[in-house]
């Protein structure tokens, strides 16, 4: 019991001290980008260079117009980066945040709210390659969109609990750590992303088995499609339970042993 | 009512890296510094840094650690610091405990010193407005002037030691932990450094302090405890503590 009420004060005390973990977070986003002139603006100007240079090529090869085949890119890309961030970087973070645990007290999760917020703050910037697309293609705000916040919540809440679950278990296991980040770059390919699931049944099936697929689907769906992916919406909440189901008890048995796993 | 109670607590580290395997073999009793190191069944091992600990500090305590290197005092800390969870034994705590373990501890080379101090003051649970009010005591206490605007990774070893210095200085503190770090800097900012500091410590309410220098225990502290191999030996008013530790080192010696 003594355990589990730690664990809980260590998540209310992130959640207390969220003015530190969004200090930390602004502070890494800035140092990544330091001195350059566009500063975290190349978050945004990136991921522009990449879509812009593979939508012509892969808009043909997956016959769809170009116009839709941007913006299917961009917010695939966009959600992507944010939650393969979210995870690969919490596997790391208590490690190279050890000195900030020891003189400052802080807790475990304050640390993992710092990856996502950084992670968020790169998300934001992105986003304005999306008002850029939406704008040049003459794009109107539908009802739906309403939906975004939300879902930008549920596939925060997802990435947190895997972020959370890594970063205790490759802070024991240093291997998982890199493992995870080769598993990583595969989903990426398993994931419609660059592809579309549309293009064909086979490809639609392999889709729908693939958890990350739903998560970005929440997002896109409404952006790109105007509708709402119901199934998509189910799927994740109940992956969102079973993960948290999953991560709190690991985080709660072994949250005092990470001190000495550093 | 501040205070902080340990009752009979003891850390034994666990050991992983698979190279302890060899080096089991040879264990050595009665290595003079260190925890003790035990072979758990199986292949685990661990070091038992710190023993069956009693103690009890409250307000107007200032605690001296004294030992050899390795006897806990660090491991002791960062306990009381809440970075470790006995592995048995209890410990309770009324106040918020600040640890001053490393002096550039938060400090970011690339930013500039303006923004350390905003980053570190932000680090230690204050608001951004309640940093910004300070920022000027801050300023003019580091005597670092236009060098604040400058990222400091630019800065000297000394000049680093001024910033954090004063970071640490401008703070107030319940429960303060404090490793020595003494003995570095330029000394007329050090004279300056030691008076501010004898301030913090008469504010705050417990002093628990690591050292190694009796002069300076003397100095600071009122009680202390000494360590051996991750216990306390010895427990009691500094005087006392410091005679002991005279009469330990001259029975090693003889």
């Amino acid at each position: 019991m003594n355990a589990t009420k730690k664990a809980v004060d260590d998540i209310l005390r992130a959640v207390r001290e969220n003015r530190i973990w969004m200090a930390l977070g602004w502070n890494d986003v800035k140092g990544r980008y330091h001195r350059s002139k566009l500063g975290a603006l190349w978050a945004n100007v990136s991921l522009m260079i990449l879509v812009c240079a593979l939508g012509p090529v892969y808009s043909r090869i997956m016959s769809v117009n170009l116009d839709v085949y941007l913006i299917h890119l961009l917010l695939g890309f966009v959600i992507w980066n944010y939650v393969s961030s979210i995870i690969s970087e919490c596997g790391r973070e208590f490690i190279t945040s050890t000195a900030y645990l020891v003189s400052f007290q802080l807790g475990y999760f304050t640390l993992i709210m710092r990856v996502v917020w950084r992670n968020f703050i790169v998300l934001s910037y992105q986003m304005l390659g999306f008002v850029l697309l939406a704008i040049i293609f003459g794009k109107i705000p539908q009802i739906v969109w309403l939906s975004i916040p939300f879902a930008l919540l549920l596939i925060t809440l997802n990435a947190t609990w895997m972020g959370l679950l890594l970063a205790v278990l490759a802070t024991r296991y240093r291997d998982l750590d890199e493992l995870m980040n080769n598993i990583i770059r595969l989903v990426f390919f398993v994931t419609p992303i660059m592809w579309m699931a549309d293009y064909s049944e086979e490809l639609r099936f392999i889709a729908n088995i693939n958890p990350f697929f739903h998560l970005i689907e929440i997002f896109r769906m409404p952006l790109a499609n105007s509708s709402l992916p119901i199934d998509s919406w189910r799927f994740m909440a109940i992956m969102c339970l079973i993960g948290w189901l999953i991560a709190l008890p690991v985080f709660i048995r072994y949250r005092s042993r990470i001190a000495f796993w550093l | 009512m501040t205070y902080l109670n340990l009752e009979n607590v003891s850390l034994d580290y666990p050991l992983y890296d698979s190279a302890n395997r060899s080096f089991m073999r040879s264990i050595t009793k009665n290595i003079p510094v260190g925890g003790v190191i035990k072979k758990r069944e199986g292949n685990k091992s661990s070091i038992l840094a710190l023993d069956s600990i009693s103690a009890f500090f409250e307000s107007g305590d200032r605690v001296a650690l004294l030992g050899h290197n390795g006897a806990g005092k660090s491991s002791l800390l960062k306990l009381l610091a809440g970075f470790y969870e006995p592995t048995s034994g209890k410990l309770s705590k009324q106040g918020k405990v600040s640890a001053l373990l490393s002096l550039t501890a938060g400090m970011d080379a690339q930013i500039s010193g303006y923004d350390n101090i905003l980053l570190c003051g932000m680090l230690r649970g204050l608001s951004r407005k309640q940093v910004l009010a300070q920022m000027d005591g801050i300023a003019e206490f580091s005597e670092l002037g236009t060098y604040l605007h400058m990222p400091i990774r630019l800065y000297s070893d000394g000049m680093m030691l001024r910033l954090a210095f004063s970071i640490c200085a401008s703070m107030e503190y319940e429960i303060l932990l404090m490793d020595e770090w003494f003995g570095t800097g330029d000394l007329a900012f050090l004279d300056k450094a030691k008076q501010r500091l004898s301030q913090i410590i008469h504010s705050s309410s417990i002093l628990v302090f690591a050292t190694h220098n009796a002069e300076v225990a003397r100095q600071l502290c009122n009680k202390a405890l000494f360590l051996e191999h991750g216990k306390v030996i010895y427990q009691g008013q500094i005087e006392d503590v410091l005679r002991f530790q005279k009469e330990q080192l001259s029975v090693n010696t003889r």
